[in-house]
C-alpha cells in the first residue's frame, strides 16, 4: 500500500473543522438560539448581517460545514471499499456538488447583507 | 458431580453440504472450572466429532480460539463457563472472515496483510557486535506493544474491516505500530508508507471495538492513534516543505 | 453494500458495549445533520428565490409548537455529536484512548446538562413570544 496524502488530508481537515464547529455552532447556537427572542424576520436578519463581521463568520460557518457534512457523508461511502473507479468518481461528485452548495449558501447570505436578491 | 448441565448453542457449517450457517445445541456436563474449550472438546469426544474449532495451547499464549462467545470475543480456553453466568453458550466464528467449517475460518488474507506490514525488525545498519541495545525508557515504550498473541478477536470486532475487506484493521496495524515504536528500528518512513493510505490507518474511525474486544486487554486503538499521529507528521511536512 | 452501509447498526448486537452504540450514533446523527444542513441553507434561501416576505412568511410558520420540540432533538443530536467528536479527537491527537471509557460518563453528564439548560432556554424563549 502507498501512503495516500489524499486520505490524510480528508481524515485531518475533517478533525479540523471539527474542533472549529464546536466554536463556531457555540456562537451560532448562543446569538440566535438563546439570545434572540421571538420568530425571525426578514429585517432582523438583515440588521444582523449588516455588519461585515457576521456576514465573516456566516460565510467562514457555511464554508467548514458543508466540508465537514460532505465528506462525512463521502466517507460513509468510502468505507465501503467501492471499486477505485466509482470512488473516484464520487469523489468529485462530492467535491463538486460541496462546491455548488457553498456558492448557493453565499448568494442567500448575500440577499440579506444587500437586502435585495443578488441574481 | 456432573449434574449441572449447560447448553452449547454452536454455529454449524460445512460448506460441502450446507447453504447457510445455522445453529445446533449440545448438552454439556458442567464440572467446576470447566473453560468453554474444554466443553467444546467434550462436545467433539463424547457428542459430536464433526465439529470443528481451532484450539492449541490451553493457556491463552497461541491464539488459536478467539471466538465470538456470549456477546464478547474471547479466547475460549481463557473463558471460564461460570463466568459467563448464563445456562446458554452462543458460540459464533470470528467475524468479517470466510468460514471454512463451523468454527474455523480463513485467516490466509489476515496472514497476507500481517506480512504486507512488515512484521519484523529492520535496523538499517549492519550486524553490531553485541545485542542491539536499548535503555530503559525505549524498552518502556513497548510495555503493552510485545503481548499481541495475533488471535483475530480484535480484527472481527472492528466494524471497518467487515465494510472494507481491504483495510488492514487493527491487529494489523497494532503490530506495525510495535515495529514503528521500537528505539532499535529504523524504517519508520517505510512504515508510515504501508500503513497511511487509504485502506490504512485512515479507515480507523477510532469506534474503540478493538480495545474492548482484546483479551490481553491490550490497546489497538492506541497504537492506530499513534500511527496517526507519525503519519500527520511526515505527510504535513511532505505537502508543505517537499521531500524531507 | 447496504449491508455495509449499515453495518454500523447491523453490527451492535454482536459489539454491544457503549463504545459501538457511541459510533452509531456518531453516524447516525451525522447523517440526519447534513441532511438538516441542506434542509436549513434551503430555507434560508426562500429570500433569494421568493423575497423577504416570503422568509418571513417562513420564519413565522416555523415557529410552531412541534417544531421547537424537533429544534430541541436537533440541538441535542447536535451536542452528543459535537462531545462524542471531542472524544475522538482527544483520544486520536492526545494519547488518551485508554481514558475513553470515563471520558464516556464525563461528555454523557455535560452532554446532558448542557442539552437540558439550552433545552429549557428554548422552551422558555418560545413561550414568552408565542403570539
Amino acid at each position: 500500500m502507498e501512503r495516500s496524502p489524499f486520505a490524510m488530508w480528508g481524515w485531518l481537515l475533517q478533525r479540523v473543522t471539527g474542533v472549529l464547529l464546536v466554536i463556531g455552532m457555540f456562537v451560532h447556537y448562543l446569538y440566535l438560539h438563546f439570545i434572540s427572542k421571538g420568530h425571525i424576520t426578514f429585517e432582523i436578519v438583515t440588521a444582523r448581517l449588516n455588519s461585515h463581521w457576521w456576514v465573516f463568520f456566516d460565510i467562514c460557518l457555511l464554508a467548514i460545514i458543508i466540508y465537514h457534512a460532505v465528506y462525512g457523508l463521502l466517507g460513509i461511502l468510502t468505507d465501503c471499499n467501492l471499486k477505485p473507479a466509482t470512488q473516484k468518481t464520487l469523489n468529485y461528485l462530492f467535491g463538486i456538488a460541496g462546491i455548488l452548495l457553498f456558492f448557493y449558501g453565499f448568494i442567500a447570505l448575500l440577499t440579506f447583507h444587500y437586502k435585495v436578491p443578488v441574481i | 458431580m456432573a449434574d449441572k448441565q449447560v447448553i452449547f448453542k454452536i454455529q454449524r457449517f460445512d460448506p460441502e453440504t450446507d447453504k447457510k450457517p445455522y445453529f445446533k445445541e449440545y448438552s454439556v456436563p458442567l464440572i467446576d472450572g470447566m473453560t468453554v474449550l474444554e466443553g467444546l472438546s467434550y462436545i467433539q469426544e463424547h457428542i459430536d466429532g464433526s465439529i470443528a474449532f481451532r484450539s492449541s495451547c490451553r493457556a491463552g499464549v497461541c491464539g488459536s480460539c478467539g471466538m465470538h462467545i456470549n456477546g464478547a470475543y474471547r479466547l475460549a480456553c481463557e473463558t471460564q463457563i461460570a463466568n459467563l453466568e448464563s445456562d446458554v453458550i452462543t458460540i459464533k466464528p470470528l467475524a468479517h472472515m470466510k468460514v471454512l467449517k463451523d468454527l474455523i475460518v480463513d485467516l490466509e488474507p489476515f496472514w497476507e496483510k500481517y506480512r504486507s506490514v512488515k512484521p519484523y525488525l529492520i535496523p538499517g545498519d549492519p550486524n553490531p557486535e553485541i545485542e542491539r541495545l536499548q535503555t530503559q525508557d525505549e524498552r518502556e515504550d513497548l510495555v503493552g506493544m510485545i503481548d499481541c498473541i495475533l488471535c483475530g478477536c480484535c480484527q472481527a470486532a472492528c466494524t471497518m474491516t467487515g465494510t472494507d475487506e481491504e483495510y488492514l484493521g487493527p491487529a494489523i496495524l497494532f503490530k506495525a505500530d510495535r515495529f514503528a515504536k521500537d528505539s532499535r528500528d529504523h524504517a519508520l518512513k517505510e512504515r508510515i508508507n504501508l500503513t497511511g493510505g487509504a485502506h490504512g490507518v485512515w479507515r480507523c474511525h477510532t469506534i474503540y471495538n478493538c480495545q474492548v474486544a482484546c483479551p490481553k486487554k491490550l490497546d489497538p486503538t492506541g497504537a492506530i492513534a499513534d500511527l496517526k499521529r507519525k503519519s500527520i507528521d511526515r505527510g504535513t511536512r511532505i505537502s508543505f516543505w517537499g521531500k524531507i | 453494500m447496504i449491508r455495509k452501509l449499515f453495518a454500523f447498526i447491523i453490527e451492535i448486537p454482536d459489539n454491544f458495549h457503549l463504545e459501538m452504540l457511541c459510533f452509531a450514533g456518531q453516524r447516525l446523527s451525522g447523517i440526519l445533520l447534513a441532511l438538516y444542513l441542506f434542509a436549513h441553507i434551503f430555507v434560508i434561501s426562500t429570500a433569494t428565490l421568493w423575497g423577504g416576505d416570503a422568509f418571513t412568511a417562513v420564519m413565522k410558520a416555523m415557529h410552531h409548537p412541534v417544531l421547537i420540540v424537533l429544534e430541541i432533538l436537533l440541538f441535542a443530536g447536535v451536542v452528543a455529536h459535537m462531545l462524542n467528536g471531542i472524544r475522538i479527537i482527544l483520544g486520536d491527537f492526545f494519547a488518551l484512548t485508554k481514558a475513553q471509557k470515563s471520558m464516556i460518563s464525563i461528555i454523557a453528564l455535560i452532554g446532558f446538562l448542557v442539552v437540558s439548560i439550552g433545552g429549557f432556554i428554548m422552551l422558555y424563549n418560545f413561550s414568552q413570544f408565542h403570539s
